[in-house]
């Protein structure tokens, strides 16, 4: 019973872990981090070794995905994440941050 | 008589000349040269326009299908 019991709770506990780590959503809320002009996401101050980690795993998913689409219509990958990033700051929500075209950190 | 002989055909051949050099100025001259280089038509911007179409329209499929990490 009691072995049940603690194996409950670590499947809880497995379960639970990946919503309590920083969301994207989260992170860019509270201006932790911003959409790049390069089409990927940069800490915008101070990052904390969670931010970071969430910067590089966003990242290296963006980069798989954008060479897909670079492939499928044989362009540069750097031609689709620029467009991306275009893109990208256009959906922002209000407060949330953006790089210009001089890498300066906007808020929208 | 005889002088007014000269000025008549000084005057035919006035006419005649200013006549042949108003032909002259009337003939349209239309030259039709050969380009030196061969004629080639640029599809780039057309083909970039495609393709830039085709991109974006992945992308937003792309940030509908991957929300978590865009």
């Amino acid at each position: 019973m009691k072995k049940l019991l603690s194996g409950l709770l670590g499947l809880t506990l497995l379960i639970a872990l990946p919503a309590s780590a920083l969301s994207l959503k989260e992170a860019q809320s509270k201006g932790l981090v911003g959409e790049a002009n390069s089409g990927y996401i940069a800490v915008v101050q101070d990052g904390t070794p969670e931010v970071e980690k969430l910067v590089a795993e966003v990242n290296n998913k963006r980069k798989r995905e954008y060479a897909a689409i670079a492939k499928r219509n044989n362009i540069d990958i750097n031609q689709v994440a620029a467009r991306a990033a275009e893109k990208l700051e256009a959906r922002l929500s209000k407060g949330e941050y953006y790089q210009d075209n001089l890498g300066r950190w906007k808020q929208k | 008589m005889k002088q007014s002989g000269i000025f008549k055909r000084l005057a035919v051949c006035g006419v005649l000349l200013f006549g042949g050099m108003v032909t002259a100025a009337c003939t349209p001259t239309v030259a039709v040269q050969a380009p030196s280089e061969p004629i080639t038509v640029n599809l780039n911007v057309k083909i970039e326009h495609e393709i830039r179409v085709r991109v974006d329209k992945e992308l937003d499929d792309l940030f509908e299908d991957k929300e978590g990490i865009f």
